[in-house]
């Protein structure tokens, strides 16, 4: 590997090293993202700026281009980024899923508890014989105490 | 107003009855919220079943997320001091008096039911993970020695139940007590007896356990300097 090399993955390293500092700073990322990130910026760190750890390595497993074995390293790293990620969002859009469908059944159960209780109030005041103008303040009285309950 | 227990609960049904039928008949002076991490056991029905307390999470968040649900509970309607206790039965509410009056005498902002405040830790592969998350708690906050970081029995006032449901990166885990100590933040510990897990399968399993040293390590002696500091 030529010296304008190293120096350009020095460089770049240094950059992201510093990027990645900056948005755990800014309590932007995940701790468990960081750390991939970190180490993966450490592995390409040795690898362009110790000739002789690539040399030796590429030597071992019989790659003729030390450059390769960089590539390799950076292409092994990010299939594996990319499987995680790719597993991680399946479980997202099935979480997703579930919420939506949580979130409807919830609220059905709630409005129709709602329903009830009118229905319920409306047959107390016939039965008692409350006049039917005082109701909408009884509603909305009702309606609010549900929402608390409920959280919505 | 009263304190609130909040116990995350996955799949603990079978523990869960004895746990809140002790609460609710021995120590009404609490109230009490059980959070059903999305399990995929009996817990929802019983609790529903049985008229308890229930904050029912649709999916599951682990107990970070399930800790952060109860908090933002406390919050919502307004209590001042939160104890989080393990929905397996081994942490004992006895135990919580205690709990609050160190926090009342030493004006902590959070109190650990420690199994080794006066207690030795036993010499296990767990207890030395345990230990050595003690060491760099120590080496990281000028040297404040916490005995049991991974308890799960702790105690938190009104200003954590705000930082821990709503900020991003309060876990309960050790790393979040390394960082709040250097926030400026006081931890006390009171010694506790626990009991051993009755059934069903706890948060940290086997294998995990190495991933979650890794990680704890790496963020308590590297991420924690790089963090805003939020100062208590």
């Amino acid at each position: 590997m030529s010296n304008t090399m190293q120096i350009l993955v020095l460089i770049g390293t240094f950059v992201f090293v510093i990027y990645v500092l900056l948005r755990i700073h800014k309590l932007k990322i995940k701790m468990e993202d960081a750390i991939f990130w970190i180490f993966f910026t450490v592995v390409v760190a040795v690898l362009g700026t110790i000739p002789q750890v690539t040399y030796w390595l590429s030597a071992v497993l019989g790659i003729q281009s030390p450059v390769n074995l960089v590539y390799l390293m950076i292409i092994g790293l990010l299939v594996e980024k990319l499987f995680t990620l790719s597993a991680n969002l399946s479980i997202l859009e099935e979480k997703v899923t579930i919420l939506s469908a949580e979130v409807a059944i919830r609220g059905r159960d709630a409005a129709h508890s709602r329903d009830e209780l009118k229905q319920d109030i409306t047959e107390i005041k016939q039965k008692t014989g409350i006049k039917e103008s005082d109701e909408d303040s009884e509603d909305e009285g009702i309606r609010s105490s549900v929402g608390n309950h409920t959280g919505i | 107003m009263k304190p609130l227990i909040i116990i995350p609960a996955y799949n603990e049904a079978e523990n869960l009855e004895k746990l809140i039928e002790n609460i609710i008949q021995n120590y009404p002076q609490y109230d009490y919220v059980v959070i059903n991490d999305g399990s995929t056991d009996t817990t929802r029905k019983l609790c529903v079943a049985k008229g308890y307390n229930l904050l029912d999470l649709p999916v599951n968040l682990g107990l970070a997320g399930a800790v952060k649900s109860g908090m933002k509970y406390a919050n919502f309607y307004g209590y001042d001091y939160v104890i989080q206790i393990d929905g397996d039965g081994q942490h004992n509410p006895a135990y919580i008096v205690d709990m609050l009056r160190k926090m009342e005498e030493t004006d902590a902002d959070i109190v650990i039911g420690s199994r080794f405040k006066t207690n030795k830790k036993p010499f296990t592969l767990r207890m030395i993970g345990s230990q050595i998350l003690t060491y760099a708690i120590k080496l990281t906050t000028g040297g404040k020695y916490i005995g049991d970081v991974t308890s799960g029995m702790r105690l938190f006032n009104k200003r954590m139940i705000k930082r821990f449901g709503y900020n991003m990166h309060y876990s309960p885990e050790p790393d979040t007590l390394a960082y709040l100590l250097n926030c400026g933040a006081k931890i006390e510990e009171v010694q506790v007896e626990m009991n051993e897990r009755k059934a069903g399968e706890s948060y940290l399993i086997g294998f995990m356990s190495f991933r979650y040293m890794a990680q704890m390590l790496f963020s308590i002696l590297l991420f924690q300097w790089v963090r805003t500091r939020n100062e208590v």
